[in-house]
């Protein structure tokens, strides 16, 4: 008996590991709808509604580098020709006629319900762990209910819920926290499409969770791998970005 | 000189339409009153008058353009400013360019700049110690929303690695050391690196006719709201203008009094600045700097200067009168837009009340003498691109204090502007 104890107790460690890798593995699988290439272009229009009335609209192109490492121009909008810089978990805004970048966090609220880092960060790998998962229904539909914490401080949200079909992985909802607890917005994934031959997020709706009334739609319109030189995502290069 | 000016104007702009330039219009119109103030340093007005101003209303119209693009991956921008203006009685009109530049990327990680353009080094908002290739700010608008600030004559070239900037700059700017305005060529280098989520930049400028100066400032934020930056830069000597009055006794001076005497002191002198950013809820935003320039004149200092005004003063109705009126003018000059004294306090607050309208108002205050500038402004967006907007700037303080003898007492100024 003891001589089974001392032995599962040696496979315990392995087991653990072997559901910690099927955890990654889903989370790798839910970035593929998202992330699609190892540097990308990916074309934002976010719009912003109070009821059925559209409050905002802005264009974003938003340049991927890896997992942390984004460059976002606003293309059309209120701050038009406005540049966000995301490196290393930290991020800096450079405003139309500003000569200087300053620093900014990506809980800052871009426009409507949408924060910096919900376009400046589009994959869960890098920043979440996965602290639990299970199999739940939701909307007659089995799926994957995965609880993410934030490995950095830094990191958009500090804990999210993800809701993935257990057939593929693909997003269904969200639920995002902030470090007091509060469950701060909810975000559907309603639309996914063919880009350049890969099945990717479309559209995106997040909700207010304090105010029902309003929400933020995302719609994707162009993703395409695009590689920009390194210096475009120094701080100090952002008064020189012309020409994207 | 204005022709010159559109003709360099009307060469890029051939380019510009074949290449497909972006453009880009500003206009603001803008009318003030100016109310000046009986003050030691313009006993009943008397100052303004010599200089033509006059208490009243002023109006100016601002068009501003801009245009850039690529050519054969040489990045150009051109920045021009038309002012029409009817001032102190006067139509006047005027073409300025504020921007003119060439870009181009040597390789992967060196960029070249040249020509004309506004660079900031700096962290602070109202004061930049180590912003050395940066122009002179306004305290009315430090972030050039108004885009009348002229940018500087420059080459620079910059290497960009992944984490960290190293620039060089050689520039023609114009300095105002006491608000005595002076063309200078200097060289600056910048070493930028992020250490530990803290923004550093290490500055150092060299320039013939001075002493180096070293300098270093940084910028962070602190959980999701609240960023802070400090600046601090030093130099052996002290190039601020001072009236010999410091030194002297009370006198007329048959030339400008005003001199660089400190220029060859043995000790450095530094200047240093430490403020914050704060997002309260609804957006609100905050920022408060406290500023220390070495340079500036201490208490005992300015109550000699003040003595030298009084005695100017009593000398306006002797024989002595045109030279005392003389020495009234070039006493204005002590007033600086980087402050004369040597400790101040800056506090800005921005109110967006909704979508369409926001509050702002400045304060900046001397902490020796507690005379202070408050700057109060309104904005409203009218449609898509128009924005109307209410300023108003109080210069207050007791008597024989820096702003409470400021030469102006109240400013107001309405406006439009359309992006």
């Amino acid at each position: 008996m003891i001589k089974k104890m001392i032995l599962c107790s040696l496979f315990l460690p392995g087991l653990m590991y072997a559901g910690q890798d099927e955890e990654q593995d889903i989370l790798l699988r839910i970035d593929r709808y998202r992330v699609p290439y190892e540097q990308f272009l990916i074309r934002t229009q976010i719009t912003t509604y109070e009821g059925n009335k559209i409050k905002e609209s802005a264009l974003f192109d938003a340049y991927i580098k890896g997992e942390d490492k984004s460059l976002i121009i606003e293309k059309e909008g209120k701050n038009k020709n406005m540049k966000i810089l995301y490196v290393d978990e930290k991020m800096w805004v450079q405003l139309p006629g500003s000569r200087r970048p300053i620093r900014i966090t990506p809980i800052q609220r871009l426009m409507g319900q949408a924060s910096n880092g919900d376009v400046a960060k589009v994959g869960f790998v890098s920043d979440y762990s996965v602290v639990s998962l299970d199999t739940v229904r939701l909307e007659d539909q089995t799926c994957y209910k995965l609880l993410l914490k934030a490995k950095w401080t830094s990191s958009t949200y500090n804990k999210i819920i993800l809701f993935v079909l257990k057939e593929n992985c693909q997003p269904v909802k969200a639920e995002f926290f902030l470090i007091s607890g509060k469950h701060f917005k909810t975000a559907e994934y309603v639309q996914f499409g063919l880009f350049q031959g890969k099945l990717l997020l479309e559209k995106m709706i997040i909700y207010d969770e304090l105010r029902t009334d309003r929400k933020t739609v995302f719609e994707y319109t162009v993703i395409k791998e695009k590689e920009l030189p390194v210096r475009y995502y120094n701080k100090n290069y952002l008064i020189h970005v012309q020409g994207l | 000189m204005n022709i010159k000016k559109i003709m360099i104007v009307f060469l890029f702009l051939l380019p510009g339409i074949l290449w497909g330039a972006k453009w880009r219009f500003f206009s603001l119109y803008k009318n003030y009153y100016t109310c000046y103030r009986d003050s030691w340093f313009n006993p009943d007005n008397r100052s303004i008058k010599v200089l033509g101003f006059t208490n009243g209303l002023h109006g100016s119209l601002f068009q501003h353009m801009s245009l850039e693009t690529e050519v054969f991956t040489l990045q150009w921008k051109i920045d021009i400013l038309g002012k029409l203006s009817y001032e102190n009685e006067e139509w006047d009109n005027n073409i300025d360019i504020k921007q003119f530049y060439f870009q181009k990327d040597l390789s992967m990680n060196l960029v070249l700049m040249t020509g004309r353009t506004i660079l900031c080094w700096g962290t602070g908002y109202a004061f930049n110690p180590t912003d050395v290739v940066a122009p002179n700010k306004r305290l009315n608008d430090p972030d050039n929303r108004e885009r009348l600030v002229r940018g500087n004559d420059l080459v620079k070239l910059e290497y960009f690695g992944e984490t960290f900037s190293l620039a060089f700059c050689y520039l023609t700017t114009i300095d105002m050391e006491s608000n005595l305005r002076s063309w200078r060529s200097r060289s600056a280098l910048r070493f930028y690196k992020n250490i530990f989520d803290v923004d550093l930049s290490f500055i150092s400028c060299f320039d013939k006719e001075q002493s180096p100066l070293w300098g270093i400032n940084f910028s962070s934020v602190l959980g999701e709201r609240f960023e802070f930056h400090g600046e601090f830069s030093t130099q052996k000597g002290s190039y601020h203008y001072y009236h010999k009055s410091v030194r002297q006794e009370p006198r007329l001076f048959s030339e400008n009094p005003l001199s660089d005497c400190r220029r060859n002191d043995d000790h450095f002198y530094n200047r240093y600045l430490a403020g914050f950013q704060y997002t309260l809820p609804k957006n609100i935003l905050w920022i408060t700097e406290y500023y220390h320039q070495d340079q500036g004149y201490s208490r005992r200092e300015w109550e000699s200067v003040m003595d030298q005004q009084e005695f100017i003063h009593s000398r306006l109705t002797s024989p002595f009168e045109k030279s005392a009126e003389i020495n009234l003018l070039w006493s204005l000059n002590i007033f600086s837009a980087k402050g004369a004294m040597r400790d101040y306090l800056f506090n800005y607050i921005q109110i967006p009340v909704n979508r369409r309208l926001d509050i702002r108002s400045t304060c900046l205050l001397n902490l020796v003498d507690l005379s202070y500038v408050f700057i109060q402004e309104l904005n409203v967006l009218i449609g898509k691109h128009f924005t109307f907007y209410e300023r108003n700037y109080i210069f207050q303080g007791k008597r024989k204090t820096e702003f409470g003898e400021f030469f102006q007492s109240f400013y107001f100024e309405i406006g439009i502007y359309m992006k």
